[in-house]
């Protein structure tokens, strides 16, 4: 069979649905093995049946209109996401309490809105925080927990605190 | 003149002895007499002794002398009763005065050391107290320094935590009714104010 034509590659864009590298790693596991099972279809001579794949892999192949069936752009799309887990900028985030879907979103939304288009988001749970958030880049932490406003605004606090018993 | 005096001496001497013979001679004489007058008055009075004082009349005598003797003796007696009452009145006059004395002495010895011994505790007492008020002051002002100095450890202890004494109290408070949801606005304005730091660590870090 003569080789598919390569087509030019269009730039690639990370959907809502792949948060963090978990999600990439995933994703990865998932199309490698929907190649294989394409390929050992292909290779059998039987028609072609698209075995059902996670949304996460379905919002990846949609947002960048991958024809999952051409070999040629799987293996752009494999390659893609291998370069995401490795060289995407990464931002770890701390809340109080597990996010939901929708807060996710609109969280990941921002930040690849406003920061990097694909910036991957880990979160984390630390239920110490009370409220607010802890950012984590690869050499700062910001922390954006009430804890930590307390902590800024002890002085005022004291302050505020003393001319009320002296009062 | 010498013989003659001397022979008038001579016979004055003569005569003077023969008067002293003479003196003495009746002198004898008289005695010899008044002996035996007295001998013969004597056995006359013992004769009529004899026949006055008969049996009888010595008894007679005798009875009144025992009648006599029995008043005597009864006055006597009287009298030591009487002497032995007034003297027993006064013994016990006198006892009683020196009991009196001696009581009233011995109480009075009694009363003041008890007083003494009295003095002696109160000024104890008052000692042990003023011991006590000098230990309570400095016990109190140990008390003092020690429960400031505690509340100073635990206001400062407070200070220094506060924030996570707050933070914990958040938590336990509402910990739970806290939803993300509600934070979203909160966190994309902290992402807001730390957008430039974060841009510039991936631009670094990339």
């Amino acid at each position: 069979m003569a080789p598919e034509p390569a087509t030019p590659s269009p730039v690639l864009v990370l959907p809502q649905a792949i948060v963090g590298q978990v999600d990439i790693i995933r994703a990865t596991r998932e199309l490698e093995a929907l190649g294989d099972m394409l390929s050992q279809q292909k290779r059998g001579g039987t028609a072609v049946q698209l075995p059902p794949i996670s949304e996460r892999l379905a919002a990846v192949i949609e947002a960048n209109k991958v024809d999952i069936q051409n070999q040629t752009e799987r293996q752009r799309l494999y390659d893609f996401l291998g370069e995401l887990k490795t060289k995407a900028p990464r931002l770890h985030m701390s809340f109080a309490s597990e996010p939901a879907g929708l807060f996710t979103e609109k969280i990941i939304t921002w930040l690849r809105t406003e920061i990097h288009p694909l910036l991957l988001l880990d979160i984390g749970l630390q239920p110490t925080i009370a409220a607010g958030c802890v950012i984590r880049t690869s050499s700062k932490i910001i922390d954006c927990s009430i804890r930590q406003r307390l902590v800024n605004s002890t002085p005022d606090l004291l302050k505020r605190l003393r001319g009320d018993i002296h009062a | 003149m010498g013989i003659w005096l001397i022979l008038g001496l001579g016979i004055a001497l003569v005569l003077l002895g023969v008067i002293v013979w003479l003196a003495i001679s009746l002198n004898l004489s008289q005695k010899k007499t008044a002996a035996a007058r007295q001998k013969a008055f004597n056995e006359t009075a013992e004769k009529d002794v004899e026949h006055i004082f008969n049996d009888a009349f010595r008894q007679e005598l005798r009875n009144r002398g025992l009648l006599h003797f029995e008043q005597i003796i009864n006055e006597n007696a009287m009298f030591l009763q009487q002497d032995l009452r007034i003297t027993a009145s006064q013994v016990n006059d006198y006892m009683k005065q020196e009991i009196k004395r001696t009581l009233t002495e011995e109480f009075a010895k009694y009363e003041q050391s008890i007083a003494d011994a009295k003095q002696l505790a109160t000024d104890s007492i008052n000692k042990t107290q003023g011991a006590i008020e000098e230990q309570r002051k400095i016990l109190t002002d140990q008390l003092k320094q020690q429960a400031d100095a505690a509340k100073a450890q635990l206001v400062e202890h407070f200070e220094k935590n506060m924030a996570d004494t707050v933070n914990h109290y958040i938590m336990l408070a509402i910990g739970e009714q806290i939803d993300l949801n509600d934070q979203l606005e909160y966190i994309i304005g902290d992402l807001e104010a730390n957008k430039q730091a974060i841009l510039e660590d991936i631009k670094n870090g990339a």
